[in-house]
């Protein structure tokens, strides 16, 4: 399968500190997740895909075209992308659809009457079509966040980049953005940066781990799950020197990692398993 | 009630989609309250004839279309006049939101103008006048980079990795600077400062300040390059009062340099927005 993105040897430095360490991978068509404590280098390396800003070190290659190459090369780029930041503040007194609105026009959607009929056609994908003329202060953290998630769909772009999306979204909001996000990976590419390893799980075919600011795990999903196999305990007590312990609703104690003492039963282990194994201390101190 | 109704004509114009986008909101509008407009709405639609198509089909099209029309937002007077000006649709909407954006930045423009004004009245005249010769023609310069440092956190990715051109974006952060600024500070001037040709002499000088900070933003946050120009310009300012010299800035030398810095800066950001401009917030990326 061709690659949409290709990573080689990236290197990004704020100062002297290289958040991103000579990185290197390809994403293929589907839903890949980046996991990584805070600090991992996870948003840096969404702002390098995106075109938003650029790399110290190494090539960027995205739907065929160099990001560090001429306006030109990253405008084509920019027209067949959708990106969703960690955090969208929104511009005082606008509306829903005044702001889907001038998106759009970022994104050279210059025919008015097209232009509205996409977005009222994105506000109906993540539930908001019946309210496009709220202010948008007047909406909930989910419903902002959906309206941001919205966004990034207009024109239905090849590669969808999105950074924390349900952040904020109750269970019920979070199933739909599985649907639409399961069904925009039917037709193209989408890089998923989260800390909720059940979205993983749930829509992910493979999973990328940074580590300061290091690829640590780049593979499918199932393999990454079987990784923790047989080192997830379910017992009375905690696992001395487990990685995490926490009271499983089953009944006993859950320990992720540790030396098993007799009688502990090997429990069937999760994303968030597998996640905390390979990353150790820092992803509980990140959590925390 | 409105006693105004739509004409035969205006209807098939609608159901024709000759109106523009404006009339076309107008007319939906008036739909919205009025029953009898909306028969004649759904019998100059295009298509098949009234006689053809169920009722329920029309007026659930017609809602269809009166929904879309009131969720529109609003063009208002200035975009109205844009328009009229054959300015785009696209446009209009990019001014809409860099006006909304840079309300803060408008706000403080006019209070700083019109404490130079009131301190021309009330004070000594020549502290007056060398303050408004610092003011004046930063004003620009200083809003256009302004524009940019309001953006909200999250739209400044968004415009960054959109591929809207950063020189339209550019152009209408001026424009919209320019616009709100240049014309009150004309009127301050003509009341402040006291010498021929004064009141507008300061416009070459901030042509030059404007375009140096544009050009020079393609390389740094525009804050910077605002706060060095600044500072340029305040030295200029206070040698010509300590030369005792303060029109100096009426002079043809000066408004000559003002021009060559001008044409200078503007082939530089031309090239720079044109070829390969690295990472800043004007050039977008």
């Amino acid at each position: 399968m061709p690659s949409t993105v290709r990573f080689s040897h990236v290197t990004r430095r704020y100062g002297p500190v290289a958040v991103l360490d000579d990185v290197s991978f390809d994403l293929t068509p589907g839903i890949t997740a980046l996991l990584g404590p805070n600090g991992a280098g996870k948003t840096t390396l969404l702002g390098l895909l995106s075109t938003a800003s650029r790399a110290d070190e190494g090539e960027i290659t995205v739907l065929g075209h160099r990001t560090d190459g001429p306006l030109a090369e990253r405008t084509e780029i920019r027209r067949r992308l959708g990106f969703l930041p960690q955090e969208v503040r929104f511009p005082a007194g606008m509306t829903a659809f005044g702001f889907l609105d001038y998106i759009a026009v970022l994104k050279e959607w210059d025919d008015t009457s097209a232009r509205h009929a996409e977005v009222r056609r994105v506000l109906a994908l993540v539930g908001l079509d019946d309210r496009p003329t709220i202010k948008v202060r007047k909406l909930s953290g989910g419903q902002r966040r959906r309206l941001a998630f919205a966004q990034s769909l207009i024109g239905d772009p090849d590669l969808l980049i999105l950074d924390e999306p349900t952040t904020g979204l109750d269970p019920e909001q979070r199933a739909t953005f599985r649907a639409t996000l399961s069904e925009r990976a039917r037709a193209g590419t989408v890089l998923l940066a989260t800390h909720q390893t059940e979205d993983v799980a749930a829509v992910c075919d493979r999973v990328i781990v940074l580590v300061g600011g290091r690829v640590a795990h780049d593979g499918d999903v199932a393999g990454f799950v079987a990784s923790a196999r047989d080192r997830v305990w379910l017992h009375d007590r905690p696992v001395a020197d487990a990685v995490a312990t926490w009271r499983d609703p089953a009944g006993g104690v859950r320990s992720v990692g540790g030396t098993p003492p007799t009688g502990a039963q090997a429990a069937p282990p999760t994303v968030e398993d597998a996640y905390l194994l390979l990353v150790g201390p820092a992803a509980v101190e990140g959590a925390a | 009630m409105s006693a105004w109704h739509i004409d035969d004509a205006v209807a098939a114009a609608y159901g024709e989609r000759r109106l523009d986008p404006v009339q076309r909101a107008s007319v939906e509008a008036h739909a919205v309250r009025c029953k009898e407009c909306r028969s004649v709405l759904g019998a100059g639609a295009t298509g098949p004839t009234n006689s053809q198509r169920s009722p329920d089909l029309d007026l659930e099209h017609l809602w269809a279309r009166v929904e879309a029309a009131v969720s529109t937002p609003e063009v208002g007077r200035s975009g109205r006049a844009l328009l009229r000006l054959g300015v785009s649709m696209s446009d209009v909407v990019v001014t809409r939101v860099v006006a909304a954006q840079s309300r803060q930045w408008t706000m403080a423009t006019t209070l700083v103008l019109a404490v130079t004004a009131v301190a021309a009245v009330l004070g000594p005249v020549d502290s007056a006048h060398a303050a408004f010769l610092v003011v004046a023609p930063l004003l620009p310069a200083l809003g256009v980079a302004a524009t940019y440092r309001l953006v909200p956190h999250g739209i400044d990715l968004l415009e960054r990795a959109a591929p809207f051109s950063p020189a339209r974006m550019l152009l209408w952060r001026t424009a919209y600077v320019v616009v709100t600024a240049v014309p009150v500070a004309v009127a301050v001037g003509a009341v402040v400062l006291h010498h021929p040709g004064a009141a507008v002499s300061w416009l070459l000088p901030a042509l030059a300040c404007t375009l140096c900070v544009a050009a020079a933003a393609t390389w740094h946050d525009p804050v910077r390059p605002a706060a060095f120009v600044a500072l340029a310009w305040v030295a200029v300012v206070v040698a010509w009062q300590v030369r005792d010299t303060p029109w100096a800035i009426t002079t043809a030398p000066t408004q000559l340099v003002a021009v060559a810095v001008s044409i200078g800066a503007a082939l530089l950001l031309h090239h720079r927005l044109a070829s390969d401009p690295v990472p800043s917030a004007i050039s977008g990326t």
